[in-house]
């Protein structure tokens, strides 16, 4: 999901550089307030490659579509916590450099598409999990409804954002239900990366809670 | 019938040739030392044996079956050379089971090969433990118990002994000396090899460059310093021993 | 390191970023801090352009600057292949849902002038900002791209981020591969939808998040060791731009805003 250039006007996307380099530099101040600063750039940037590599895997998609890449807004959020905007726009930064794909003047759209659920995931997961028991089940569906809703949430941002700003004769109401109407079509693939992101939580829990947990997952060691 | 039939077998990359025209062939229940540089082939070899890689050209016959490329082929396992990159289940359980599970076994057979995998491994007590916090030698033995539990005719090891300790490396030695499948080990460790093979091949450039007994072989100065190897020191001549030195590699 | 001796192949897919960035043009002599703003400045005007009837002008500035630069043509190809399919769907799509004037009925569908235009517009400002940004990252090395981004107060924090990130996104793909060839040794199918093969696949990924998360905390104890965060970190500044730099980048602002006047004008 991702802008390219060319299709948004500069209003908007000046503004969203605007508001996506606020938030990074909001992030950086947060990190910034840590002992040492520095301490964990190479764990933010290792998991940053990692989910570049696990967001360009297919997963199978129930019929009758295929397969599909997941987002995994929700799952950076938490568990880079703060690092998850700046890692984002570093993905960005990456594949408009390396493979040229996405977009110079629209990074930071396609930044918010990606970081809104990532922040609000981060937020809702550590409120509603914090003092959870290691098998509790209501930390499952709230990875399931995470992941299901940051789907949702940055289809509905990313056509938004196009429908927005293309000068269609349509009314503001024929807008809205088109945006409506194109989120429900993501909705196998928020089912999907519903359960993913459960399966994943279920699995860190066993494995590394730490890295989902509840004191910010990237600490500097 | 032969556990490995192999026919002019060729693999090559755009840029490179790995292997040449390379023959083979392995009696079941044969243990086999593969040795040779870095580079040589070795892991490539191991590759197109267990269809993860399709040769260029030759072919490839296991216990009289031909090889199809990325088919599941649960007769043949390979021990890959960082334990890490095949565990990955959330416990030891798990991942030994992974495999039974996926031959379509009835669940009281995979729990059946399962407990026998571990017990065979040593590594029963660990089951319910993550992969994760094991050491590097229990890391082995749970990927080799997760092969073991498909219960293969033929188990390829690379580099089984890389990063363990003398401990760990002991027990992997006895293990595979003691397997009754075809064993084809690819190591560094020489001493491993000495103690495991009855049957060596030498590879050097893609091409097989020995084949035969593991100390004639590896006891010939010549031929192994030209390949890049050296003589195991076991089968240096001693002229005292008074303090056994401990042989790491 | 030890990963790094195996699987030779993983190197095949890897795009080589640097592969054009020793050939010799005007444009790869350019200071690249001063040819990133100077390229930036141009993608900006053509990004605000809304007048289709500029198009041939964008297209005629970009070539010039491509041909100038040297670049193989292939290899522009090949990056114009994925934004293709956006314009293809934009151009075919726009001309029925947007515009007053109708060019032409079929049956029931109407094509309109505005809506056509509106994609030609699309198409070609998006052909063209993808093209400088060929040029603008495709004739420098990336080290020394992001080197030009912290000398122009790009954060140090994200410079650094964006070197680890990229040094270690091969391997970390590598181990990837290693993994599901593992897995499918032991009969993983994974093609099919079912829930043991999402939590089979959300398995893998949790292995590889600890995986990347374990190797990253070896990785920080060795770069502490030499010296990484230490204030006395030598930030040398190896640009030097001449007043042929500084013509060069002129020259590109002055285009750009010759575009956004023209823009204006004729509006």
């Amino acid at each position: 999901m991702h802008i390219p250039d060319g299709i948004l006007p500069t209003v908007v996307w000046t503004g969203a550089y605007v508001a996506s380099g606020a938030i990074t530099a909001y992030s950086l101040r947060q990190i910034n307030k840590q002992e040492d600063p520095r301490a964990a750039v190479p764990k933010a940037a290792m998991m940053t490659a990692a989910f570049f590599v696990a967001s360009s895997i297919f997963v199978p998609m129930p019929p009758p579509m295929t397969s599909a890449h997941l987002i995994l807004a929700g799952t950076m959020g938490v568990m880079l916590g703060w690092y998850a905007f700046p890692a984002i726009v570093i993905g960005l930064i990456l594949q408009a450099i390396v493979f040229g794909h996405g977009g110079i003047t629209t990074l930071g759209a396609n930044a918010l598409i990606m970081g809104t659920p990532a922040l609000i995931m981060s937020a809702l997961f550590q409120r509603l999990v914090a003092k959870r028991p290691p098998d509790d089940k209501f930390t499952l569906i709230v990875a399931f409804l995470g992941g299901f809703a940051g789907v949702i949430l940055a289809a509905a941002i990313y056509y938004s954002f196009i429908i927005g700003t293309l000068p269609a004769d349509i009314n503001r109401a024929a807008e809205i239900n088109a945006t409506i109407i194109l989120c429900l079509s993501h909705l196998p693939v928020a089912i999907v990366e519903g359960l993913f992101t459960a399966a994943l939580v279920r699995y860190l829990r066993r494995t590394r809670p730490d890295l989902i947990g509840l004191t910010p997952a990237i600490s500097p060691s | 019938m032969n556990a490995i039939t192999i026919q002019n077998l060729k693999f090559s990359y755009p840029q490179a040739i790995v292997l040449h025209d390379l023959s083979l062939t392995v009696q079941p229940g044969e243990h086999i030392g593969v040795i040779g540089a870095n580079g040589v082939g070795k892991t490539t070899l191991f590759h197109t044996i267990c269809g993860i890689l399709k040769p260029t050209s030759g072919t490839i016959q296991l216990f009289g079956q031909p090889v199809k490329t990325g088919q599941f082929h649960p007769q043949v396992g390979l021990v890959f050379q960082y334990p890490d990159d095949q565990l990955f289940a959330p416990t030891v359980w798990d991942d030994v089971a992974f495999g039974p599970l996926n031959m379509g076994l009835p669940m009281a057979a995979v729990e059946e090969r399962v407990t026998q995998a571990l017990t065979e491994t040593k590594m029963l007590s660990f089951k319910d433990r993550a992969p994760h916090h094991l050491s590097g030698g229990q890391k082995r033995m749970v990927a080799i118990a997760g092969i073991r539990a498909m219960q293969p005719d033929l188990v390829l090891y690379d580099e089984p002994s890389a990063n363990l300790d003398m401990r760990s490396r002991r027990q992997l030695i006895t293990f595979i000396k003691n397997s009754p499948e075809t064993v084809l080990v690819s190591s560094h460790d020489l001493e491993l090899i000495l103690e495991v093979s009855q049957r060596v091949i030498l590879i050097d450039d893609g091409q097989i460059i020995a084949d035969g007994d593991p100390t004639t072989i590896m006891g010939d100065d010549t031929l192994m310093e030209k390949h890049g190897l050296e003589r195991p020191h076991s089968l240096r001549p001693h002229i005292h021993a008074p303090q056994a030195e401990p042989h790491t590699h | 390191m030890a990963d790094s001796n195996h699987h030779h192949h993983h190197h095949n897919h890897t795009p080589d970023i640097d592969a054009y960035a020793r050939l010799d043009s005007p444009i790869h002599r350019w200071d690249t801090r001063f040819k990133l703003l100077g390229l930036l400045a141009l993608i900006v005007a053509f990004a605000s352009v809304q007048d289709y009837r500029l198009l041939p002008l964008l297209v005629t500035i970009t070539a010039v600057i491509y041909t100038l630069a040297r670049l193989p043509w292939a290899a522009l190809r090949l990056r114009l292949r994925f934004p293709s399919y956006v314009v293809a769907a934009l151009v075919i799509f726009l001309p029925f849902i947007t515009g007053q004037t109708i060019l032409l009925t079929l049956g029931p569908l109407t094509i309109r002038q505005e809506g056509l235009t509106l994609g030609l517009l699309i198409a070609g400002r998006l052909f063209c900002i993808v093209t400088i940004a060929f040029i603008m990252f495709g004739t420098d090395t990336f080290i020394r791209t992001i080197a030009a981004l912290r000398a122009l107060r790009f954060p140090d924090i994200m410079a650094d981020m964006v070197l680890l990130t990229y040094r270690y996104l091969f391997e970390i793909t590598a181990f990837f591969d290693q993994m599901q060839t593992a897995a499918r040794l032991r009969g993983f199918q994974g093609g099919a939808f079912s829930l043991n093969n999402i939590s089979t696949t959300a398995a893998l990924v949790g292995h590889l998040f600890i995986r990347s998360y374990e190797k990253s905390e070896r990785v920080y104890k060795a770069m502490v060791l030499r010296g990484y965060g230490a204030d006395t970190a030598i930030r040398r500044d190896y640009f030097q731009a001449t007043w042929v730099d500084y013509g060069k980048t002129a020259v590109m602002l002055i285009i750009a805003i010759t575009i956004l006047i023209i823009d204006k004008l004729i509006f």
